[in-house]
């Protein structure tokens, strides 16, 4: 990263620069990239929340701090519209982000010679298997949070079965990726490309393959069902389902392909060290810590965005409103509205 | 010399009634200073009748300004001061740095965006502290 600044690596003898062909500095750039804009996107949606806190906070110490984190934000609509413009900029930057940062990781696979890696196939198949799986994990943690914090009322069963629904096609995209892996190993006559989709059906580690294939091709096929889509508990056990097999995919994908690559006499089996299994539920630690201190210290739902559509949307006011006309725009005069309250 | 401005101050519970209000004020001549509200208000910058903010061509400006900062020094760190044959590729590899200066692009815009408008709301502060 040093030398991705523009300095070089320190050392004796002159200039030392990282190889900027090599996909693991690739990732460098991707992954920070994504952190720094997620970090920022996440942290200016939040500060109009947190000068509402600041300003009914009962303590001396909660209102130095989010007022502190709010930095002075005073709900004057210059700052609302610059607000606004950062939310588009932001969003329109993070999509090809999403698009773009999985493209990059996929390529540390994809541009290596390894058989069942080095196939185009990966940079969509990575991206779907993201938002795929992204998703499947916002259903876990969302479907529990919105009953824990009594968000029913915002986070409706429509929400669940939109995001369900995403899952359906990101699953689909990520089943065909499958099939056309399958079909380019035969098809190219490569015999080291198609030894190593017959052993991973068929070798020492089939039944990760097989729980993937179970897990991520026909657990989204069972959203076509309005029934099962809009059922949470059933949401709730297919999403954790999703998420396993998608730990299986990597699994597979690392493991099959390095256990037997060209050479057979440097053929092993993988057996994990107490340190990976370590690493893993330190990972679970991690990941749930920050967000129980999320929960505990932040609003879970964006409040100001709430108020702002809750006119349209709310099932209590229903409002007919007449769209001003050009000339009546231009005269920053606003058409006559009519409002009906049940 | 002293002299007096008078201010005219109205508080609403409705957004409809803000953006109307806003409206009928201008349309009598009376300059509307500023509204603040708990979320934003669709429409209500442009009835106010605030410049629109420049925030994105900044955006822009520094996003073109960090591709071309980062593509600079990956041509001269790989083309001219160390170059390497790797893979039997050419030295100015663009298909593998294609994508270095586009993500540095965002890199820059973040920088912007944060920057100009951290120091926006916090200089806003200072003024507001002081006069």
């Amino acid at each position: 990263m040093v030398s991705s600044l523009g300095f070089t690596l320190p050392n004796a003898f002159g200039s030392l620069w990282v190889n900027f062909n090599s996909p693991l500095v690739w990732d460098v750039f991707a992954i920070s990239t994504y952190l720094s804009v997620s970090l920022l996107f996440w942290y200016m949606g939040l500060v109009p929340d947190l000068a509402t806190i600041r300003d009914r906070a009962t303590t001396a110490g909660r209102k130095f701090w989010y007022g502190f984190f709010s930095l002075g934000w005073t709900g004057s609509s210059k700052t609302w519209a610059r607000y606004e413009y950062m939310s588009l900029i932001l969003a329109g930057i993070s999509t090809p982000l999403v698009l773009s940062v999985h493209t990059i990781v996929s390529m540390d696979f994809a541009t290596s010679v390894i058989p069942g890696w080095h196939t185009t196939i990966f940079p969509p198949y990575f991206v779907a298997g993201a938002i795929f799986s992204g998703f499947a994990m916002v259903q876990t943690l969302l479907l529990i949070t919105r009953v824990v914090f009594k968000l029913e009322d915002y986070i409706t069963i429509e929400h669940i079965e939109m995001m369900n629904i995403v899952i359906t096609v990101t699953g689909s995209v990520v089943g065909i990726a499958y099939l056309t892996e399958f079909f380019i190993a035969w098809y190219s006559g490569v015999e080291y490309e198609s030894y190593a989709f017959i052993n991973r059906a068929t070798g020492p580690y089939w039944w990760a393959y097989w729980m993937m294939m179970t897990c991520n091709v026909i657990s989204p096929q069972l959203f076509w069902s309005k029934a099962i889509r809009t059922n949470l508990m059933v949401s709730f056990f297919l999403s954790i389902v999703v998420n396993v097999g998608m730990w299986f995919e990597r699994f597979v994908i690392i493991v099959t392909s390095l256990h037997r690559d060209y050479l057979p006499s440097s053929w092993a089996m993988f057996s994990p060290t107490r340190y990976d299994i370590g690493d893993y539920i330190f990972s679970f630690g991690l990941f749930f810590t920050l967000f129980f201190l999320f929960a505990k210290y932040l609003p879970v739902v964006n409040m100001a965005e709430v108020k702002s559509v809750m006119k349209g949307v709310s099932t209590e006011f229903t409002i007919k409103r007449i769209k001003p006309t050009k000339k009546q725009r231009s005269n920053f005069l606003l058409s006559k509205f009519e409002i009906k309250t049940i | 010399m002293s002299s007096t401005t008078n201010y005219i101050l109205g508080v609403y519970d409705d957004e409809d009634e803000v953006l109307h209000a806003v409206g009928e004020v201008k349309a009598k001549g009376i300059k509307v200073e500023d509204v603040y509200s708990p979320f934003p208000i669709h429409g209500l910058d442009v009835a106010v009748g605030h410049e629109r903010t420049r925030l994105p061509i900044a955006a822009f400006m520094f996003g073109t300004l960090g591709m071309i900062c980062a593509f600079s020094l990956i041509s001269y760190t790989m083309v001219f001061d160390w170059p390497m044959i790797i893979g039997g590729k050419d030295f100015f590899a663009l298909p593998n740095w294609i994508q270095l200066p586009l993500k540095e692009r965002y890199y820059s815009r973040l920088l912007a965006l944060f920057l100009l408008s951290v120091s926006q709301m916090i200089y806003g502060q200072v003024i507001r502290l002081f006069l």
